[in-house]
């Protein structure tokens, strides 16, 4: 019983940073999602904003619940993003993220000028917080069992081709477009989640908070976490949200330490910190497989 | 009309200048260098400081502020690009790679530009280049915007014959076409990327220094907004395009200029997003691209 008090106390304690983490690992997952597939897609900004926006006038100016206000926000950036996806759709690589960053700052473009519903440069204060910090965490375990799912079987590996080989998925007959667009509009989704929660948790929205900076911010936490799965995006958010509390002391210089560690991540270990724990576990993991190898395969799992 | 004018081709001259680096960087060795713009304003740095610091005649401020960006550059090639290169076999994650790379980078030469200025507006000042300004009719004209024009007209023409001519130029690109069999024929890949990213530096710290005393004052944030319209350039004139990338330069200033003087002048980033997608949707390959050769 003393542990779970002490749970209560170190929850309290620390809430604004869970909260934090949750919002960032949503954005993380919006990126990632999109890069494991070999989409070069940075979108995922664009889609906050319009989340945050869609949330924050729905439940602030109109009275909609919050269910269904995120709910309409986050389908409506669904429909976007097939549109986009469908607009987009002869992009690849550095071309696709500066189209998409192009859109990305679109958006921000016609929030700051489209005083009547935006509220301009002002923003939008005053919007009634309605999440909870539980029903962010339920939400967000729920995104990690569907990425999860993602990542496995046979749409993980096919999405998986799709990435490190178009050619060859299509001479397998996979309609490498038709993947493509579902990992864009996946991850459009979770960009409109994350802004959706950002609005309703903060109370504010202003057209500032989906710029330039969010764009390196999401790009820092997937690549640093490692984009090959959802867990890396996961420890990206985490280490992002929780590194500036620890630095406190360099608070000139510790974005200034983010740009050190970017560097380093991408020059020395492109799989991030995922890939690194992965290649670990992989190692010692060896010599079990190896036993396990000369044993027979059990009866009833043998593939039909 | 003709004052619009005026300041449309000095705002081209800068983005061509600006862009020109750029393109050179990504064209040649697939570097999508997104700290162009923070090299950009650290030329500026360099020479607000130097300027505060002695009193040296203006090219030579010039000159040492360029070799201060390019030196930025060559360094970012030597710790980063270089291993990446020659480590990651899939193309398109070495690409992802470096412009992750560089976009650390130009958050650390931010970060130590924003520190070094309390995040204030920097320019070399009068001591350093005195502005002096001449009208014709009804139209204002400053020597620095002479120069502007007249720098960016002889870079453009210089690189472009550089490119096309001499025999650096048909190494560069080689490289860009195929860097491996650029290598077989006796091409030192490593000493020529260095070189190229050192001139594409040089061409930011250009741009850089002669913005700042054109418009007596950037900071950070300036780096960034040309950074954006830059790319609207590359995807318009067609990435590695020497010809694409001034045409284009100066339709955005063109483009941009119109906007904010007669229309809704708010939407002035806008017109370069736009204009991105546009292109891209119907040409992405730019428009003064030759079609794009399908490596498969």
């Amino acid at each position: 019983m003393t542990s779970f008090a002490f749970l209560g106390e170190w929850f309290s304690d620390n809430e604004s940073l869970i909260q934090t983490i949750l919002i960032y690992a949503l954005l993380a997952f919006s990126i990632q999602v999109a890069l494991r597939s070999g989409v070069f897609s940075l979108a995922g900004i664009g889609f906050y904003a319009i989340g945050s926006y869609v949330a924050a006038v729905l439940v602030g100016d109109h009275g909609v619940p919050t269910v269904p206000a995120i709910a309409v926000g986050v389908a409506l950036c669904g429909v976007l993003g097939w549109l986009l996806a469908w607009l987009l759709v002869r992009l690849r690589d550095l071309y696709l993220a500066m189209a998409t960053v192009a859109f990305d700052l679109m958006v921000g473009v016609v929030a700051l000028n489209w005083d009547g519903v935006t509220g301009g440069a002002l923003g939008l204060f005053g919007v009634p917080i309605t999440v909870t910090t539980l029903g962010m965490f339920v939400t967000v375990a729920v995104v990690i069992v569907l990425l999860f799912f993602m990542e496995r079987g046979t749409i993980g590996r096919t999405l998986e081709t799709v990435r490190e080989d178009e050619e060859l998925a299509k001479s397998l007959a996979v309609d490498t477009r038709r993947y493509r667009r579902f990992a864009f509009v996946v991850s459009s989704m979770l960009g409109a989640l994350a802004g959706a929660f950002h609005a309703l948790l903060f109370s504010t929205v202003s057209a500032g908070d989906a710029g330039f900076n969010l764009i390196v911010l999401a790009l820092t936490m997937v690549i640093i976490g490692g984009f090959g799965s959802w867990i890396g995006a996961l420890i990206g958010a985490i280490l992002i949200a929780w590194l500036p509390l620890r630095l406190e002391g360099f608070s000139d210089w510790w974005y200034a330490l983010y740009g050190g560690m970017m560097i380093v991540v991408a020059t020395y270990i492109p799989g991030g910190i995922y890939g690194v724990g992965r290649q670990l576990l992989r190692r010692s993991s060896r010599l079990r497989t190896a036993v396990r190898r000369v044993r027979p395969a059990r009866p009833g799992r043998q593939p039909a | 009309m003709a004052q619009q004018l005026v300041n449309a081709i000095v705002l081209g001259s800068v983005l061509t200048l600006f862009s020109l680096g750029l393109s050179l960087a990504w064209g040649t060795l697939d570097v999508l260098n997104l700290a162009h713009g923070a090299l950009f304003v650290f030329a500026g740095y360099l020479a607000y400081e130097l300027a505060k610091s002695d009193s040296l005649p203006f090219v030579l401020l010039l000159l040492i502020s360029m070799a201060g960006s390019g030196a930025l550059a060559v360094a970012m090639e030597l710790l980063s690009f270089r291993r990446i290169r020659s480590h990651f076999t899939v193309k398109r994650q070495a690409e992802l790679s470096m412009l992750v790379a560089s976009i650390g980078a130009s958050i650390i030469i931010n970060e130590f530009i924003s520190n070094q200025t309390g995040n204030q507006a920097f320019s070399p000042g009068a001591d350093a280049f005195t502005v002096e300004a001449w009208s014709i009719g009804s139209v204002r004209v400053t020597n620095i915007q002479v120069i502007i024009v007249a720098v960016t007209i002889l870079v453009a023409v210089g690189l472009e014959l550089w490119i096309r001519r001499s025999r650096h130029g048909r190494a560069i690109r080689a490289l860009a076409y195929d860097a491996g069999t650029a290598e077989l024929m006796g091409v030192n890949v490593n000493l020529l990327a260095a070189g190229t990213m050192f001139v594409s530096g040089a061409l930011a710290g250009l741009a850089g220094v002669l913005l700042a005393v054109n418009i007596s004052g950037q900071d950070v944030l300036t780096g960034e907004y040309y950074m954006l319209t830059a790319f609207a350039i590359l995807i318009v004139g067609g990435v590695g395009s020497i010809r694409g990338a001034v045409i284009a330069a100066y339709v955005v200033a063109i483009a941009e200029t119109a906007v904010v003087a007669y229309g809704p002048s708010q939407y002035r980033d806008g017109v370069a997003f736009l204009l991105i997608l546009l292109i891209l949707l119907i040409r992405p390959q730019g428009i003064f691209a030759r079609a794009r050769v399908q490596r498969v």
